[in-house]
């Protein structure tokens, strides 16, 4: 016991001389920062969501600007393929939060844009750059494209990605994409990074699914250990909802408090619990790797929020294991080392 | 042959009801769908030079886009085709300025107005739109003010400064003159602004200006609603009593119900409900003095009182309508009307009469006053004329209220005179006044092609030409004289030539009457009552240069019991009454028995074939769609000219079988009867006789047809 002291000081020293034990090959090297979606059509965030955002050390937010989607010209009854749902900024942004604009772009949409992908590179970027400037989201780094594309949609995908990236070239901004589970085994399109999302994994309509947003049953499948080809980050559910059926036929997505059911309803309540998310965590990283900037919680909504402790959402978001801490944290455990060093020689 | 052709409508087809007093803008060379750019560019040329064509400045005004235009703007010195450019790059900057500024702007609102645009996007254009808006109200440039109003407006309208829009608008361009097509445009931008602003009442009052229903409804809360035309009416009345919206759909309301008041039935219900509910708005619109024009009001109720048959209502209802304070326009509208009313109601006597000259002179006086080259034009070409279009309201109205009130009513009372007179104007004033007549000729190459040649008459050429007549012989004048008998177009001739009195000559001198024509009408009426030796004199009154000119010619010998062709020839009736007269007094006077019965035998020929085979000595046309409109429809077959002849012919054969006693005329007879098995066996030595025996094999051949004296000589030249 008497060299236990010594032991953990050597460990500290250790740690801080090789900055924690990680080597990262990422371009923002070094930048390893909690985030967060803001998936709302109103970007209103309150007290309590201000707190939850300062208590984690959360300094990115992923916040959705509008979808891309197909829709029918009431005066010319042409489809045309136009943005919809745009957020409405009612709150200030945050003071040292990074904003990183997101578009969801709809399947039908992407299906529509094929031959014209250029066309609309050019006015997403315009168009998101815009509403991070008008809404004063201060220096936007990189934009980030959210779409549920597959194999027969890839190719435009892909050149969507790559116009898009040639739109964002000569201002340093990054692309950045969502990728689903299914699309790990696809080659991911040209772009800067990804961010993996390790929710809505489930069929949510099928009545057999014991938990559409997260179930480790149905993550395990694609958890090959895989080297892909652009860093990625992950992103975990942090929300619950209910499912509502009639007589088994999907009905509609409900409140997770929502419990009044009619004859041959029911309501099958989803929420993913600390330990599931932590659990998937721990397989994902173990297949793909640590990720390459941090963590991302989805998402930030103090209604959702309020049904983890602090303590459940230091263990998603946490980059470092206990016994790995950044540099700032390093020193932190250092002092309180010190002092249970001191405590001990007394 | 089908001599004549007739109208797809009636005279009682033409519209009537008349309350808005716009004449659609022309928009040769500019866009036909918005009579806004035609009027707006007739405006640019008057503010530029009238030597530079309309589509030039459209082509500037609407088409180029402001790329194109930066361009020509940046280049000032280069050579333009476009003769608009080359005025405003040349003598008026200031134009090219306001221009390339008017452009900005709409590309940078339509830039604005797409689903992706979205605050602080770039547009790419020269200017902001806070700076289009700034510059737009700092340009001094008097006659181009009201624009630069314009464009101010529109950019300030995009950007939400409201307050700004309805300022300026209280400011300057309620100023402007109501009809200023800047003032017009603008109003637009105004109401929304109101609305904007939650002044929702006055959004809706400037609307309800416009006639824009969707945006009241909109500005009501009531989007999508469907409303019909009278409760559109309504709520535009509740909120602007005066907006031109109101006359100009009441006008086209009531001209989709006017022509003949028919309709299908299950519009029937519709309509009617529609009809009462406007009936009741008229009358609450008349009386409820928010309105400037209840004359209007007062005469529409009149016009659907009429409409549902309660004439009295309709009387009393327009007379109110005289009494009400009233524009030029709408007191002509009224003034039409009462004559239709009085037509319809007073009695026809010597006063109505009096009246009616009164009446006629004025409408009269406005066909002669309104005339311009589109109604000459269409005068001259026939087409709507004779086809009962309406065209020239004015000739409409009294082809309308004369053919179809006053004619028929006249007839009704036996003065078919008058009436004849009354069609005649109806038919021929405007023809006379403007005196012209187009005719389209389709020849035929040596290849089989066909070309057309289009020929330009006097109406007095035209009608001694070669070509056909189409209007003399289709008219509603001819129709009325063709079909009333001989004592009627006796008459009629009578009076053109002893008139009676001050209507009499009003009506002849305003009517196409020609005697050449009317002696032939005459004659040709006596040939169809048989009365040859009139037939003779007014027949022979027709001049030689008239006799080729009847649209109709012959082609058989009247006088052959079989068909026989004969070379046409103009003098056809006039030799056919000739003949037939002489026949009449060479019966008459001849005792011999079988002289006397060929010469019978040769009269009823004559008869029989005028009435059958050769029915162009008796009428001018044949068939059956030639369409009753004033007169009953024609059954040739069955009517009492033909019931008489039947019946003379049937006599007059009887007669000769009876007086003959020589076998050749017997066998002669019997044979025109088709009785082969009688000249067989009863005259088998004449020549008849002969005939038949040498060329008839079977035993049906001598009952070749059926035997009825009754019948038979209508047989004639039949085939």
């Amino acid at each position: 016991m008497k060299h236990l002291p010594r032991l953990l000081l050597l460990i500290v020293a250790t740690m801080a001389m090789t900055n924690c034990g990680q080597r990262s090959d990422t371009p923002n090297d070094g930048v390893k920062q909690n985030s967060s979606y803001y998936w709302k059509t109103t970007f209103d965030i309150s007290p309590a969501e201000m707190d939850f955002l300062e208590s984690h050390d959360i300094k990115r937010l992923y916040v959705r600007m509008f979808d891309v989607a197909r829709e029918q010209d009431l005066l010319s009854g042409t489809t045309e393929i136009v943005p919809i749902a745009t957020t409405k900024f009612v709150s200030a942004i945050p003071a040292g939060i990074e904003i990183v604009p997101v578009t969801y772009i709809t399947i039908e949409a992407l299906r529509a844009m094929n031959g014209k992908e250029e066309e609309f590179a050019t006015l997403i970027v315009e168009r998101l750059l815009a509403m991070a400037s008008y809404n004063n989201c201060g220096t936007t780094k990189e934009i980030q494209l959210d779409c549920d594309w597959t194999s027969s949609t890839k190719e435009s995908y892909y050149k969507l990605c790559r116009a898009v990236r040639k739109e964002l070239a000569s201002s340093g901004i990054e692309l950045s994409i969502t990728i689903r589970l299914h699309q790990m085994q696809e080659t991911p399109p040209r772009v800067d990074r990804g961010v993996l999302m390790l929710y809505n994994t489930g069929a949510l309509k099928d009545p057999s699914t014991s938990n559409s947003i997260l179930h480790i049953a149905d993550v395990k499948p694609y958890l090959r250990p895989t080297k892909y080809k652009i860093p990625l980050d992950y992103a975990y559910p942090a929300f619950g909802w209910g499912v509502k059926f009639d007589n088994n036929k999907f009905v509609a997505i409900v409140s997770h408090d929502e419990h009044t059911v009619k004859n041959n309803e029911y309501i099958r309540h989803e929420r993913p619990t600390a330990a599931e998310i932590t659990t998937v965590k721990e397989l994902v990283e173990k297949a793909f790797g640590k990720p390459s900037r941090g963590n991302i919680l989805y998402h930030l909504d103090e209604t959702q929020l309020k049904n983890y402790t602090d303590d459940e959402i230091n263990q998603i978001l946490n980059y470092w294991p206990i016994h790995y801490m950044p540099s700032g944290q390093c020193a932190r455990l250092l002092g309180s080392m010190v002092y249970t060093q001191r405590l001990l020689h007394v | 042959m089908l001599a004549c052709w007739g109208p797809w409508y009636t005279p009682n087809g033409y519209y009537m009801y008349r309350v808005y007093n716009k004449q659609p803008e022309i928009s040769s060379g500019t866009d036909s769908t918005n009579p806004d750019a035609s009027r707006n560019c007739r405006e640019w040329q008057r503010l530029t030079s009238d030597t530079i064509p309309l589509e030039d400045i459209y082509d500037i005004v609407y088409t180029i886009p402001l790329e194109e235009f930066e361009k020509i703007y940046d280049n000032r010195d280069a050579d333009y085709s476009n003769k608009f450019i080359e005025w405003i790059t040349e003598k008026d900057s200031a134009i090219l300025d306001f221009l390339l500024l008017a452009k900005t702007n709409e590309y940078i609102r339509f830039q604005r107005n797409s689903r992706w645009y979205y605050p602080s996007m770039r547009v790419g254009a020269r200017m902001t739109i806070e700076e289009i808006a700034e510059k737009a109200l700092s340009v001094n440039e008097p006659k181009l003010r009201d624009r630069y109003l314009l464009q101010a407006i529109r950019a300030l309208f995009t950007l939400g400064r409201y307050e700004e829009c309805v300022e300026l608008w209280n400011a300057e361009v309620v100023n402007l003159p109501a009809d200023n097509l800047m003032r017009k445009l603008i109003q637009p931008y105004i109401a929304g602004t109101e609305f904007r602003l939650n002044h929702s009442d006055k959004a809706i009052t400037y609307f309800a200006e416009m006639g824009d229903i969707e945006s009241m409804l909109f500005c009501a809360g009531r989007t999508g609603e469907q409303i019909s035309t009278v409760e559109a009416l309504e709520m535009v009345c509740e909120y602007a009593p005066n907006s031109t919206y109101i006359e100009k759909t009441l006008q086209s309301f009531i001209r989709d119900i006017e022509p003949l008041g028919e309709y299908y039935w299950e519009d029937e219900y519709y309509f009617s409900i529609e009809i009462q509910r406007l009936y009741s708005l008229c009358l609450r619109m008349a009386k409820g003095g928010k309105s400037d024009n209840p004359a209007m009001w007062y005469y529409t109720a009149a016009f659907l009182s009429d409409f549902k048959g309660d004439i009295d209502e309709a009387s009393r209802l327009i007379g109110l309508a005289e009494k009400c304070k009233k524009s030029d326009f709408m007191e002509e509208s009224i003034k039409i009307f009462r004559i239709y009313i009085d037509a319809k109601t007073l009695p026809y006597n010597t006063s109505y009469e009096r009246k009616l000259l009164t009446q006629l002179q004025w409408l009269d006086t406005m066909i002669i006053n309104n005339i311009d080259e589109k109604v000459r034009q269409e005068t001259a070409s026939g087409y709507k004329l004779d086809n009962c279009e309406s065209y020239y309201y004015w000739n409409d109205m009294l082809r309308r209220i004369v053919l179809a009130e006053i004619c028929p009513r006249m007839l009704k009372a036996g003065k078919h005179t008058r009436a004849l007179q009354l069609a005649n104007m109806a038919d021929n004033r405007l023809l006379g006044l403007v005196n012209k007549r187009e005719v389209t000729d389709w020849n035929w190459t040596d290849d089989g092609d066909y070309y057309e040649t289009t020929g330009i008459y006097t109406m007095s050429g035209y009608r001694y030409s070669q070509s056909f007549n189409s209007h003399d012989y289709s008219d509603h004048f001819f129709e009325m004289v063709d079909s009333l008998g001989a004592d009627t177009a006796i008459d009629y001739l009578r009076s053109v030539e002893r008139p009676a009195s001050d209507l009499d000559r009003y009506l002849n001198e305003r009517g196409y009457t020609e005697r050449d024509y009317l002696n032939d009408i005459a004659g040709t009426q006596c040939l169809r009552s048989m009365r040859y030796e009139e037939a003779v004199k007014y027949l022979g009154a027709v001049s030689e240069a008239y006799k080729d000119h009847l649209n109709v010619r012959m082609e058989y010998d009247p006088f052959s019991i079989e068909p026989r062709a004969i070379e046409p020839h103009g003098d056809f009736r006039y030799d056919f009454a000739c003949r037939m007269h002489a026949l009449e007094q060479n019966i008459s006077l001849t005792t011999e028995p079988n002289r006397k019965a060929r010469l019978i035998m040769e009269y009823t020929t004559g008869l029989c074939n005028s009435f059958n085979n050769c029915w162009e000595l008796t009428q001018y046309y044949r068939g059956c769609s030639y369409w009753g409109q004033v007169c009953e429809k024609r059954q040739w077959e069955v009517d009492d000219f033909t019931r008489a002849a039947v019946a003379r012919s049937e006599e007059y054969f009887n007669l000769a079988c009876e007086i003959a006693t020589d076998d050749e005329v017997a066998a002669e007879l019997n044979y025109a009867l088709c009785n082969y098995k009688t000249v067989a066996e009863k005259y088998p030595n004449t020549t008849k006789g002969e005939l038949v025996r040498g060329q008839c094999d079977n035993l049906c051949d001598y009952n070749a047809m059926p035997i009825n004296p009754k019948t038979y000589s209508w047989q004639l030249g039949g085939y």
